[in-house]
């Protein structure tokens, strides 16, 4: 007789836009289908940005992720920028760039981590989490605070750093780099790690060009989308720096990108310190309203594209912002095509290997067609 | 009210994480502090994997209205004697995001707040001294039970 | 970026340029058939970066913008249509890009914009059961919070 079950999982996610619930309907082991219920984390940013003026509404689209919030600011001043015609200073879009990578290493540590955990492998979490704090600390030390930073003007950035802060971030990526090579070796050559990930939660190459699929999750997947590379914003289009990708398409190459590209974070830092022009860092005059206008900006978060699309109608608010996250398609799509031939223990490998950090995904309520409803653990699941 | 022996939380107190809404850089900060560099098992402090085994529910987040009804069950399903700790601004009164139609601003409008940490979002160091500050209450509550 | 503008010109359609943008607008009778042929052109070549739903009431329509990327072409088509607002139906087009299911979802569910075909529209995909039956991204509905 056939049976299935449906496991809710969630909606406890501690770093996702919407902290979310999966429905996982298994045949026995098996995964016969994933649904996404979304809605928990849903704060009406957008009709709430459309209350505030220009600037504060800064502050509030700054808050929509707060491991990307860097970015998420950045983009939101980069349509002001589009919209108001402003000009922004060579050393404040080097700042820019250097906060925006800084940002991408301590978010692609956190995922790595997070993985780690999910897989069982707890002192590999605990090493790369301590790997971590200098990371946040650099953050602290150029933008002053270790996550929410508010560190964008429209028009520049709100503070400078000077020789002594550079030599810091030197020498703490140069530790950083040393650490990174022992990660890139424990997650191509342990067999924990390679039994967990090498084949599990599979995307084709076709199927994320046809879901719409961004970032890391697509590069592992051997698409060659960067929007650092095309279409450059700050100041990523004279740095040189390589796109990486894999041709596998599974958890494995998903995190293997993610390791790629811190390397080459660390070396666009480098290269960003080396080249720092001087002069100011912002405009005179901070403009509080802009012209009637309509522009769209992107850029590459930590997850993938980020695309902020305003509508202004002049005066001192804006008609209307529109905010597509990188992790809208990554997850809601891509659970509609990974989830093919696995087990239940695989579902939270997979999910996480779309970097939403599920690492407080605790509980998971079993119902059983009677409707009657047990909790059980994570861990338990992936013994 | 029942006596509970609270020693068993002063000496070892674990916590359960929710976040209600909250833009993850809160989470991703008590995420921190429980990691080697901050130590918190020097207070006994655990992570536990469900509210089941939990004494302390740490929430963050500014409480959406779909996820206030998880928050109910979840408070319901720690056992007595249980503790809340609001961690952020939006915890603790909605932060930025005061006004918006699906947020209800504030964990105390949901379930009873025993300590508040502020910050946007509050460092790890913080996030630590808020945790031992209600280990410090909870023993001032022992020595009332033991003066009656 | 040229063989994107050979395709336009060919279906008569007239449209503005920006940058590394091209704008182009659309009846909303058109909008499946023109995407359905963009898409066996460019197949691989192009995925849906968004939909933008945006609501004009002083004109007193809606307007859908489909935000599409040409990876090769490094350019972002960007397709307008209006519907009326007192019709806001418009026709699916997850049957040609499935990636566009949760855009879909997205815009029924905050601005009440109905997909014909779309078989996953609910209400309650993002807003909470109390104002369940409002469109929150109308301008003729505010919350009564302050």
């Amino acid at each position: 007789m056939k049976t299935s079950i449906e496991i809710p999982v969630g909606p406890q996610h501690p770093a996702l836009h919407e902290p979310l619930m999966l429905k996982v309907r298994v045949d026995g082991e098996h995964v016969e289908n994933v649904q996404v219920i979304t809605g928990y984390n849903h704060r009406g940013i957008e009709k709430l940005g459309e209350s505030k003026s220009f600037l504060q509404a800064m502050y509030v689209f700054g808050r929509v992720c707060g491991i990307c919030n860097i970015v998420h600011q950045l983009t939101y001043v980069q349509v002001l920028e589009k919209i108001g015609n402003i000009e922004v200073p060579p050393r404040a879009r080097y700042l820019r760039s250097l906060v925006s990578e800084l940002e991408r290493i301590h978010s692609h540590l956190l995922v790595l981590a997070v993985e780690a955990e999910i897989m069982g492998f707890q002192s590999l979490f605990m090493l790369i989490m301590r790997d971590r704090e200098p990371v946040m600390k650099l953050k602290e030390i150029v933008t002053g605070q270790r996550v929410v930073a508010d560190f964008m003007w429209p028009g520049g950035v709100k503070r400078d750093i000077d020789d002594q802060k550079i030599q810091t971030i030197k020498k703490t990526l140069d530790l950083l780099k040393v650490r990174m090579k022992k990660y890139k070796q424990v997650f191509s050559e342990d067999s924990t790690v390679l039994n967990r990930l090498k084949g599990v939660g599979i995307i084709k190459k076709n199927e994320a060009v046809q879901y719409g699929l961004v970032g890391p999750t697509a590069r592992g997947s051997g698409v060659k989308t960067d929007i650092r590379k095309d279409e450059p914003y700050a100041a990523f289009g004279e740095i040189p720096f390589n796109l990486i990708t894999y041709s596998e398409g599974d958890s494995w190459a998903r995190m293997l990108v993610r390791i790629d590209e811190i390397f080459e974070s660390i070396n666009i830092i480098e290269y960003l310190l080396d080249h720092l022009p001087t002069g100011p860092i912002a405009p005179k005059f901070i403009k509080r309203r802009y012209p009637e206008g309509e522009a769209i900006s992107r850029s590459e978060a930590p997850r993938g594209e980020l695309l902020y699309h305003m509508i202004s109608k002049g005066g001192d608010k804006p008609y209307r912002v529109k905010v597509r996250t990188p992790s809208f398609p990554n997850i809601l799509n891509g659970s509609r095509i990974a989830f093919r031939d696995v087990v239940l223990a695989d579902v939270p490998v997979i999910f996480g290997s779309f970097d939403p950090c599920i690492s407080c995904m605790e509980r998971i309520i079993v119902v059983n067609q009677n409707g009657d409803e047990r909790i059980i653990n994570i861990r338990e699941l992936r013994k | 009210m029942p006596r509970w022996n609270l020693k068993f939380i002063r000496l070892s107190p674990w916590l359960s994480h929710f976040n209600t809404g909250a833009c993850n850089g809160c989470d991703i900060e008590v995420l921190a502090a429980i990691t080697p560099l901050y130590d918190p098992e020097r207070f006994g402090i655990k992570l536990s994997s469900s509210p089941r085994h939990a004494d302390i529910l740490i929430v963050t987040g500014a409480v959406t209205e779909k996820a206030a009804e998880r928050l109910k069950t979840i408070y319901e399903q720690t056992p007595n004697p249980k503790y809340v700790i609001a961690v952020g601004a939006c915890a603790i009164s909605g932060g930025v995001f005061k006004g918006s139609y699906s947020v209800l601003e504030g964990v105390d409008k949901v379930i009873p707040v025993d300590v508040y940490i502020p910050g946007c979002p509050p460092k790890p160091e913080a996030i630590i001294d808020g945790i031992v500050k209600l280990l410090m209450k909870i023993k001032e509550e022992e020595e009332l039970y033991v003066e009656h | 970026m040229s063989s994107i503008k050979d395709f336009l010109i060919e279906k008569k359609l007239e449209f503005s340029e920006k940058e590394n943008r091209i704008i182009v607008s659309i009846p909303k009778e058109r909008i499946k058939d023109t995407i359905k042929e963009l898409w066996n052109r460019f197949n691989n070549k192009m995925y849906l970066a968004t939909i933008t739903g945006i609501d004009y009431i002083e004109q007193n329509i809606f307007e859908i913008d489909y935000e599409i990327w040409f990876y090769d072409y490094k350019t972002l088509l960007i397709i307008k249509t209006d519907i009326p607002r007192d019709q806001p139906f418009l026709d699916s087009i997850i049957d040609i890009i499935p990636g566009a299911i949760p855009y879909e979802q997205e815009i029924y569910d905050l601005l009440g914009v109905e997909f014909k075909g779309n078989k996953y529209l609910r209400k309650g995909f993002f807003v909470p059961s109390s104002i369940i039956n409002v469109c929150p991204l109308r301008k003729d509905w505010q919350s009564d919070k302050k």
